[in-house]
């Protein structure tokens, strides 16, 4: 009989409420990135993504994403709907040392900053009005699926053994793959001088990345859902890895370009951290060094692959969490060691446990990409998902918003 | 309670579609001209 832990239960209601924190600091991280006549509007699809996900999840997400399964391992069932039987004694499945609802709670705080993740991708140009049916319908047919196939136990991914542990495939490269097809999809913004914009705000960024790594802690370190010394372990490998790809990052950036960037350190960061995120509650913290240069080095090359091509997903989002989450589910296969999470990797002799994460890794990509192009082709069929030429020249801020960040 | 649960949403999600597209050409009270323009 599943008994409720205090200890567990406060360290994930503190962890709920650090991830809760993450998305309005992507709403900074973003905002600071981005022209200052589109920061609002950049805000503001974080913003806004805080209400609408946490109603649609408790509504029908989580039943989708962690109700019992419909047989296939697929989709979960409508037995949870609006958190019928959601209740404040522990799951039998997930978390038993902690209320159900604060399970569904903790995992709503993922999928309300997954889709507004994919929002870089299209700042300076989508129209509000799209942005918020793209966002449900994501959520819905993207999101929920994901993460009912790779955490829950009877997904078919999870059977599989694809190793997650706090959502490298399936907050990280849904919403990074999903990102790319956004800025196909609808286009290179006008007016661009440079293929990238100056951003308005460094500090905006910084403190936004800041942010982000704080909450980070309850995202990984909270996944162990206990307070436990998994927990610990987790925590310590994300610290280290994010810290890792920022000093990386920054020399990159020192010998390619002359000068060691603070933007640089803030992405860095950030990319360590999606790095870690699959990995962080199966690895070494020598191994999450590792994983922090090495996700530093591949990012750095995916970002300027993209400054030369002619895709402009605007934020970068596919190249940090795109790549960065892919590499990070990749390397959970090469450096996971039973000592720490219960299953060897590449390096300890499981070559296998490589090849799984690279099943998984290739059926959540094309997932993503193939149905977030579908739900942009049908929103784009009730309203345009692009602002007209106008809007986006006089900024979104006050095209669609009617308001100006910064008084003169 | 769960129909009207999703039925409050629903009216949103409605209200949402047929909703403004972008905000009013005329004035905004907050915008001051010389914001707009510099903002622009």
């Amino acid at each position: 009989m599943p008994t409720i832990d205090s200890g567990d239960t406060a360290w994930v209601l503190t962890s709920a409420a650090l991830v809760m924190l993450m998305t309005p600091g992507l709403a900074l991280f973003y905002g600071g990135l981005v022209r200052r006549k589109n920061v609002l509007s950049t805000i503001m699809h974080s913003f806004f993504i805080l209400g609408l996900v946490s109603v649609t999840w408790v509504l029908w997400g989580y039943t989708l994403a962690f109700g019992p399964d419909t047989g296939l391992g697929l989709i979960g069932g409508l037995d949870w709907l609006a958190l019928e039987g959601v209740t404040g004694e522990p799951s039998e499945v997930y978390a038993t040392t902690i209320p159900h609802l604060l399970f569904m709670a903790f995992q709503m705080m993922f999928a309300i900053i997954t889709p507004a993740l994919i929002s870089g991708a299209f700042a300076e140009r989508k129209r509000f009005k799209a942005f918020i049916l793209f966002a449900v319908a994501w959520s819905t047919f993207v999101y929920a699926p994901i993460a009912h196939w790779v955490w829950s136990p009877d997904g078919w991914l999870f059977g599989l053994g694809v190793l997650d542990f706090a959502g490298g495939t399936v907050v990280h490269l849904s919403s990074g793959v999903a990102a790319l097809v956004a800025a196909l999809f609808i286009g290179r913004r006008t007016g661009l001088i440079e293929p990238a914009t100056e951003p308005h705000d460094v500090p905006m960024t910084v403190l936004g990345a800041g942010l982000l790594w704080f909450g980070w802690f309850g995202f990984n370190a909270g996944s162990a859902v206990g307070a436990n010394g998994l927990a610990a372990t987790a925590f310590v490998t994300t610290n280290t890895a994010a810290a890792m790809a920022a000093i990386t990052w920054v020399t990159i950036s020192w010998l390619h370009k002359g000068t060691p960037s603070v933007l640089g350190a803030a992405i860095g960061a950030v990319a360590g951290l999606v790095a870690i995120t699959p990995a962080a509650g199966f690895v070494t913290p020598a191994a999450s060094i590792l994983i922090g240069m090495g996700v530093g080095i591949v990012c750095y090359g995916a970002a300027q692959l993209r400054l030369r091509a002619r895709v402009d997903d605007a934020l970068d989002v596919f190249a940090v969490h795109g790549v960065g989450g892919a590499f990070g589910a990749i390397a959970t296969g090469v450096f996971a060691t039973a000592a720490v999470g219960g299953v060897d990797g590449l390096l300890r002799g499981n070559a296998g446990q490589l090849v799984t994460q690279l099943i998984g890794v290739g059926v959540v990509g094309i997932y993503s990409a193939a149905t977030t192009g579908a739900i942009l082709f049908l929103v784009n069929l009730v309203t345009p998902i692009r602002v007209t030429g106008d809007a986006e020249e006089a900024g979104l801020d006050l095209a669609q918003h009617g308001e100006i960040a910064y008084q003169p | 309670m769960v129909i009207a649960a999703l039925a409050a949403f629903a009216l949103l999600l409605i209200a949402w579609i047929f909703a403004p597209s972008g905000a009013p050409k005329r004035e905004n009270s907050m915008v001051e001209p010389e914001a707009a323009a510099l903002a622009a």
